[in-house]
């Protein structure tokens, strides 16, 4: 045991957080056992607060603190453009676009047949929910563009259409900034198929 | 170590830290091999668009510790047109994930790569009915190079005529007749005409495949029947040949879910 128990404790909990090793969780335990205790104090309670408070907008599935999140309660939104996206974390990338004024639904995840992820353990149905509201006229899929998140925009766009409403996918493309030379062959391509008259 | 080319298709890809993947590959010469392509989930990678499973690509492979690492790739065929469709995305998926349990890492078959990319590009043929059938096709012959060939012309047991037999043993892997073959789901009926399409599906071409393919009872029965010898005889869960064949290639009604 090269570790005090407490200290052990505190590193197996760091380990499991994403993306974070063992040489990692010895240096946030370490700055932890520097650092004042208030500070410590703060952030033990932001934890505790987020897991307390923090929920599931009953809507759109994204996280909100109160009954409904900012984006569903904001009268000004556009009712009747849904943006599909597969996590939470993909409504803050839109958001700080600032070039979106519609409703967002989090699907939870992709369909991914090599995981056993089915359209079932995803929540489609409660898109279906609130497209039955009947205010809902396009619907914006903005999953990733893998194999999996081309396959639910797929599936997604084969439910939705014959429901007369307008689907559509967002563009892939160069990034700004990049160079041509470097682009792949698919992104590249899709870059053409959607070019647009200047 | 120097860095070395290598031809292959990729299986599956599977997130690791902030921006990387894992991709399992099938190389031309039948091995699996492992690989880390750094920052590919980030929009400005390279090679993010051609490292898509399903895609044939040359890559430079540099020897890592544990696992491979990609250096650089080009695309040989990205089989575009699987991303299209729903239903042959599901089937491509399933074709990928059985390839991906049935090579083993260490161990090289040098025929399912041709197999794998002649499945991959008779499932981008424009017609839907074939899709089934060229699954099947794709599952007896990938069960026939891994050493599991299914026994049609004659009782697997006893080798009584093939008029007498209506029945296929899962565990002995061929057609039996009622004296040697119980009843039950380890030996399901199948039928002459079921029987002569399975033959003719082991011995086609994929191309022949997609370009005649099988009366749809026909298809179903033959696929329902190596689906099950495949969950016999492979050792580990294929979850998306399941998804496959429980349907999920097909989306709910327009109607469904709406009040």
């Amino acid at each position: 045991m090269y570790y005090a128990a407490p200290i052990a404790r505190l590193l197996e909990e760091l380990e499991r957080l994403p993306g974070v090793g063992p040489k990692s969780a010895q240096r946030i335990a370490y700055h932890i056992l520097r650092s004042e205790a208030e500070g410590t104090a703060r952030l033990a309670e932001a934890l505790l607060e987020v897991k307390r408070v923090i929920h599931f907008c009953p809507r759109c599935f994204d996280f909100t603190e109160g009954d409904l999140c900012a984006t569903c309660a904001d009268p000004e939104r556009d009712a009747a453009t849904v943006c599909v996206v597969e996590e939470p974390r993909d409504v803050v990338a839109i958001e700080r676009t600032g070039g979106y004024r519609g409703l967002y639904h989090v699907l939870g995840g992709v369909i991914s047949p090599v995981d056993g992820v089915g359209p079932e353990q995803l929540r489609v149905r409660e898109l279906l929910d609130h497209i039955a509201e009947g205010t809902v006229t396009e619907v914006v899929v903005a999953t990733n563009t893998t194999v999996e998140g081309e396959t639910t925009a797929l599936y997604l766009a084969r439910m939705l259409k014959p429901l007369g409403l307008k689907v559509t996918r967002i563009a892939s493309g160069l990034p700004v900034g990049g160079d041509l030379e470097y682009a792949d062959e698919v992104t590249l391509g899709r870059a053409l198929e959607a070019r647009r008259e200047l | 170590m120097p860095a070395y080319p290598l031809r292959a298709l990729v299986l599956r890809k599977t997130k690791l830290g902030e921006a990387d993947i894992i991709v399992n590959l099938l190389a031309a010469d039948g091995r699996i091999v492992r690989a880390v392509a750094k920052g590919m989930r980030k929009p400005t990678s390279r090679f993010a668009g051609r490292l898509e499973p399903g895609s044939v690509i040359d890559l430079m492979l540099n020897t890592g510790r544990t696992l491979e690492v990609v250096s650089d790739a080009r695309s040989v065929e990205l089989h575009a047109a699987l991303r299209t469709d729903y239903e042959r995305s599901c089937a491509a998926s399933a074709v990928l994930d059985v390839l991906d349990k049935l090579a083993m890492e260490g161990q090289t078959e040098q025929r399912l790569f041709g197999l794998a990319c002649a499945t991959l590009d008779a499932l981008e043929a424009p017609d839907t009915a074939a899709i089934r059938p060229i699954v099947t096709a794709f599952l007896v012959k990938a069960m026939a190079m891994h050493g599991y060939r299914p026994h049609l012309e004659s009782c697997v047991s006893c080798a009584c005529a093939a008029s007498a037999v209506d029945r296929f043993s899962l565990e002995a892997g061929g057609v039996v007749c009622p004296q040697c073959g119980g009843a039950g789901h380890a030996a399901p009926r199948l039928s002459s005409a079921g029987r002569t399409a399975l033959g003719a599906l082991l011995a086609s071409t994929m191309a022949d495949v997609a370009a005649s393919p099988l009366e749809a009872r026909l298809s179903e029965e033959c696929f329902a029947l190596m689906r099950g010898f495949v969950a016999f005889h492979v050792p580990v869960r294929i979850k998306a040949l399941e998804f496959y064949a429980n349907g999920a290639g097909t989306p709910p009604r327009p109607d469904d879910g709406l009040r």
